[in-house]
């Protein structure tokens, strides 16, 4: 089981639309390391529903990774393993897009609290 | 239960729920400081051509600058190499000055020219990454709280 803890993790890595990654590159986070695997994904109308899932557990299991950045209305179409998803690191936040204003309805982290209020 | 301990569940409540407030306020907060950069690299698009501002620009061989510290999880930015090292003329007075410049600034993949609606986006996106690594710090927060207290649920 790989090590769940803050310690080494350094990298910001990002699933998002083409404005979102060329914003958060532009602010630093890009990195393509020595074996050419890249921390962020430009999802488009062709990116297949498989293809953000692999890219997200990809990014869950590197060890170098703190913080998952994903448009919120990307994460929808991965609903359902972001709600089963409950490790502390990498962290997985849901950001707004240009288009889609953050909802916190859909909040995977917001649904976890109403779960201490019974279901 | 003791008279203690379930206060002290609930003043763990108390605490996630000002959490989930306060993370929530941060979202709202991020929110417009990313749609203002949002703005201003759709302007930057228009001054500069569509084309050229796109992932077709991105650079092949980048690392990161903004990171964030595995300790204290806060933002750690690296300072981009500057086209023109100060330090070296101070040192060389006669150096040549380099055609072939380092840049590990992401600004420069979109030219050596770039509209300033750019550079302004760029901050805005620089100031929302700040923003957003709190957040993440804060969720982290909340969710350990809430794991706590689920626990103590069951």
């Amino acid at each position: 089981m790989s090590q769940n803890t803050g310690k080494g993790r350094t990298l910001i890595a990002a699933i998002g639309d083409e404005d979102t990654i060329t914003g958060l590159l532009l602010a630093g986070i890009g990195d393509i390391d020595a074996h050419q695997r890249a921390n962020f994904m430009v999802v488009t109308s062709k990116t297949t529903q498989e293809q953000i899932e692999e890219t997200f557990t990809s990014f869950t299991q590197r060890k170098d990774i703190a913080i998952i950045l994903i448009n919120q209305h990307i994460a929808e179409y991965i609903r359902g393993i972001l709600d089963e998803y409950s490790a502390a690191f990498p962290t997985v936040l849901e950001i707004p897009s240009k288009d889609h204003p953050y909802d916190p309805s859909k909040d995977s982290v917001l649904k976890r609290v109403q779960l201490l209020f019974g279901e | 239960m003791t008279h203690k301990h379930s206060q002290d569940l609930d003043s763990q409540l108390l605490q996630v729920l000002d959490g989930v407030a306060e993370y929530q306020q941060l979202q709202q907060s991020a929110g417009v400081t990313l749609r203002k950069a949002w703005f201003d690299l759709a302007q930057a698009r228009r001054s500069a051509g569509y084309r050229w501002i796109s992932p077709d620009q991105y650079s092949g061989n980048m690392r990161a600058t903004a990171t964030v510290d595995p300790e204290t999880m806060q933002i750690v930015r690296g300072v981009p190499v500057p086209e023109e090292s100060e330090a070296e003329s101070e040192s060389e007075t006669s150096k040549p000055k380099s055609k072939s410049s380092k840049y590990t600034d992401p600004l420069h993949w979109f030219g050596m020219l770039v509209p300033p609606s750019l550079r302004d986006s760029q901050r805005g996106f620089q100031l929302s990454l700040d923003k957003l690594v709190e957040l993440a710090q804060l969720q982290r927060h909340v969710m350990e709280g809430q794991r706590r207290l689920a626990s103590a649920q069951n």
